[in-house]
């Protein structure tokens, strides 16, 4: 493998290897000199520690870097499709939000092959190509929550979305999702309203917020761009590491039950069956 | 050796290595340290008490989700980060460095270089921590795992360390010691592992910018080298120091120690890659494998330990802080058999990603780590202070505090882990009903979160009244002595 080229032709990895090599070498310098001076078994240690520490800084941060560092979106053969594609602004801002609030500490966004993923969250695994424009990179490590690499597949509504940041236990029963509602203003209907303010009804909130009408309870542009996140969130597309297993009949039922009771917010004791 | 307390038997680590020629006392040494020593661990003892606040509202507000919800300085995703900084950053690196410093002149029998510069480290530290936890709660975060402060206080964290590593390692070259006693040597790894491992996870993640999931695997990289190595390295010495102690007998093998190093060395900072991660699969599985090697950690040190001690066992339940070092040594034992039954792909398909992950994490940080702190701590600031702890029953309060806490925060959220991660394999399962079993393992964690900040509160009771009469009649008045104008006209005569 040529390092060399391999090193130039990463942006950023050149300047890493660089710093690397010099602390590395002005440390090695220091301790040097003063193991000479001082005859110490501590630069034998030192120095078979850094052997240690700097292989497993190559193994872990230089190879990887080759493999995936290299790795570009696929184009779909039949369609041109290309995947995943730099995410738009809003999404971004919505990445933000995401990041800045700490949803990571509750969900994840890896599907992974084991574990019973597959059929609930979904469709196949996620490989390090779905990630190439995250950052930050979410994982995440605990799922206080399910996992969310598919959520807007799974969940279409804009509306259901909002309702759900504002009031989590209203759309889903017994959740223990926190409720955003800094994401959210209350305030007074000027003229016809905002386009964007929620369906108080619905929400079953109309009694506490605005007995009468006079006030509506509008998204910020932060709940805005989350949901905008939130409704990119898809790792759908066949990937040539991660194909696409073959379509089960009941995992079908399940997507389109899912969408349904999303349409339909109402309180969750209404069971989506009723609609079918 | 004209110290009293450390000649008198031959098992003390001091007198087994009493051969060189050292012109310090134990009570020099001791001085030396005081003053960094000292500050060290009663700032680390302040963030330990702001971290349970934060980790107890945590908790509470997965019973409650509306809990303090309408300001977002106190929304969950930024309670917990917060929590968890304060209790590595605040407490474990920092309370480390303290016990390292006093070992360090303790074993090399080399005053402590430098105090002065070691202070101002720990002072701007504990100002860098603060801008980081305030960073998080204004949702500065940086969304990496245990790395959370935003990127410029990684620049005043390092720095810092480096105000207190330099002189230690000045210490450690002038030491008075030809075959110091091996814990130091752990010590030594553990000064340079820290900077290596953060520096390098901070420039990558925080001013480089990885590209996709090689974010994660910096990541995981160095919560393995922080989490498992560096405390790792200083619990043992700290193990060692007391085995030998409490046991008065020499080592049972010091080649085996040095082994152990090696051990850990090795095959320790092969990260933590789960196995479930989308990255390439040999990385989980290099990984894994690396993992399995460590149990040869366990099994050396089990031997050494165990030969070491043999017989006096009891003794270490003579003392409230030879109680917490042998609790922490357990625990070390504990989350290793469990690391390596969770590197196993069966099992760890159930428990990833599930509550099993953070009982493991805290079983290590606390349980083991904080728990080998808590017992040196206690053993050593009456030592240097020169005063006994103003109230002396609270420490076995703590040690109950802290020993339940323990077993209350783990055993709960493992379990609830196993359960909820067999139930999420069941695809009929729905998502809250996963959830649901798993709640009331969830309230009985509570409890442990509880009994931490108890015994958080009642250490600092006791840290923070006997720093007040250290620093407030001796400390002050030494200053006022020391800079009496007459000197300044001697110097300038
Ligand atoms: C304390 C943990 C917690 C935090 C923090 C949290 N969530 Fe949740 N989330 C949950 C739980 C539990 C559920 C499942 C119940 C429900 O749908 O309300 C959930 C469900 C969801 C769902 C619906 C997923 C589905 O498949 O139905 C979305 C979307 C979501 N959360 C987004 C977010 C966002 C965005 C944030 C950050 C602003 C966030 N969550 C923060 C716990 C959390």
């Amino acid at each position: 493998m040529n390092l060399e080229k391999l090193f130039l032709s990463i942006k950023g990895l050149g300047t890493v290897a660089l710093w690397v090599l010099v602390a590395l070498v002005a440390i090695g310098i220091l301790v040097a000199v003063v193991a000479y001076a001082n005859r110490s078994r501590g630069f034998r240690l030192f120095l078979v520690a850094s052997v240690t520490l700097g292989s497993s800084w190559y193994a872990f941060l230089v190879a990887p870097f080759q493999q995936v560092g290299h790795e570009q979106p696929s184009v779909a053969e039949a369609t041109g499709e290309i995947y995943p594609t730099a995410p738009p602004g809003q999404v971004k801002r919505g990445e933000e939000v995401y990041r800045s609030n700490g949803c990571v500490y509750c969900h994840t966004q890896q599907v992974r092959g084991t574990g019973g993923d597959i059929p609930r969250w979904g469709q196949r695994r996620t490989v390090a190509r779905d990630y190439l424009y995250q950052s930050p990179v979410q994982l995440g490590s605990q799922r206080k929550g399910p996992d969310l690499s598919n959520v807007g597949a799974r969940r279409t509504s804009e509306a259901w979305h909002l309702r759900h940041l504002y009031a989590p236990e209203w759309m889903v029963e017994g959740s223990t999702m926190p409720p955003y509602r800094y994401l959210f203003e209350i305030r007074k209907v000027v003229g016809d309203g905002s386009p964007d303010a929620l369906n108080l009804t619905a929400l079953g909130l109309k009694e506490q917020v605005s007995p009468n009408g006079r006030y509506e309870l509008v998204p910020t542009e932060d709940a805005k761009a989350l949901v905008d996140y939130l409704l990119h969130l898809k790792a759908e597309v066949p990937l040539f590491e991660a194909p696409l297993p073959k379509k089960q009949e009941k995992s079908d039922e399940k997507q389109n039950k899912k969408q349904q009771s999303g349409q339909q917010p109402s309180k969750p004791t209404v069971n989506a069956n009723q609609f079918e | 050796m004209n110290s009293s307390e450390s000649s008198q038997s031959s098992g003390h680590p001091e007198a087994e290595q009493a051969r060189g020629q050292s012109p310090w006392s134990a009570a020099d040494l001791d001085e030396s340290c005081q003053m960094p020593v000292l500050y060290l661990f009663v700032s680390a003892g302040f963030w330990l008490v702001i971290s349970s606040i934060f980790g107890l509202l945590a908790t509470l507000k997965l019973h409650a989700p509306g809990l303090l919800a309408d300001i977002p300085w106190f929304t969950y995703g930024r309670v917990w980060p917060v929590f968890w900084n304060a209790l590595v950053y605040g407490f474990a690196v920092p309370g480390g460095i303290g016990v390292s410093l006093w070992l360090l002149a303790r074993l090399t029998r080399q005053c402590l270089v430098l105090p002065w510069m070691i202070f101002m480290g720990a002072l701007f530290w504990n100002v860098g921590i603060l801008i980081g936890l305030l960073g998080i709660l204004s949702g500065l975060t940086t969304g990496h795992a245990w790395l959370e402060m935003p990127h410029y206080t990684n620049v005043i964290l390092f720095v810092c360390y480096a105000f207190m590593a330099i002189p230690a390692v000045m210490t450690f070259v002038w030491r008075n010691e030809e075959d110091p006693y091996p814990s130091i040597w752990f010590l030594f790894l553990a000064l340079f592992w820290f900077p290596w491992a953060y520096a390098g996870a901070c420039y990558l993640l925080n001013f480089v910018g990885l590209r996709g999931v090689m974010q994660a695997v910096a990541d995981w990289w160095y919560i393995h080298n922080l989490g498992t190595i560096y405390f790792g390295l200083i619990g043992l010495a700290v193990l060692f120091y007391f085995a030998a102690k409490v046991a008065e007998r020499p080592l049972y093998s010091r080649y085996q120690v040095m082994l152990i190093l090696w051990l850990l060395a090795l095959f320790g900072s092969w990260g933590d890659v789960p196995h479930g991660a989308p990255v390439p699969a040999w990385l989980p599985n290099l990984s894994a494998v690396t993992n399995l090697f460590v149990i040869l950690v366990l099994l050396v040190l089990a031997n050494v330990l165990h030969r070491t001690v043999s017989g006096h066992y009891g003794s270490f339940l003579k003392s409230v802080p030879y109680r917490f070092v042998l609790f922490g040594g357990v625990a070390f034992f504990v989350a290793g058999i469990v690391d390596f039954v969770t590197a196993i792909k069966p099992v760890s398909t159930i428990v990833e990603l599930t509550e099993f992950t953070q009982a493991q994490s805290l079983l290590r940080v606390y349980g083991f780590f904080a728990m080998t702190l808590f017992g040196a701590l206690y053993f050593i600031v009456p030592r240097l202070a020169r005063m006994e702890w103003p109230f002396p029953r609270l420490i076995s309060v703590h040690f109950w505090l802290a020993a339940l806490g323990v077993v209350l925060y783990v055993v709960p959220l493992a379990i609830s882990g196993i359960v909820q991660g067999g139930l999420l394999q069941q695809a009929d399962v729905e998502f809250m009903q996963a959830v649901e079993p798993s709640l009331i393992y969830m309230r009985i964690s509570t409890i442990g979160d509880v009994f931490f900040l108890l015994g958080h509160v009642v250490l600092f009771l006791n840290l923070g009244v006997l720093y007040y009469r250290y620093a407030f009649a001796d400390w002050v008045a030494t200053i006022v002595n020391s800079t009496q104008p007459t000197e300044a006209v001697e110097v300038g005569a």
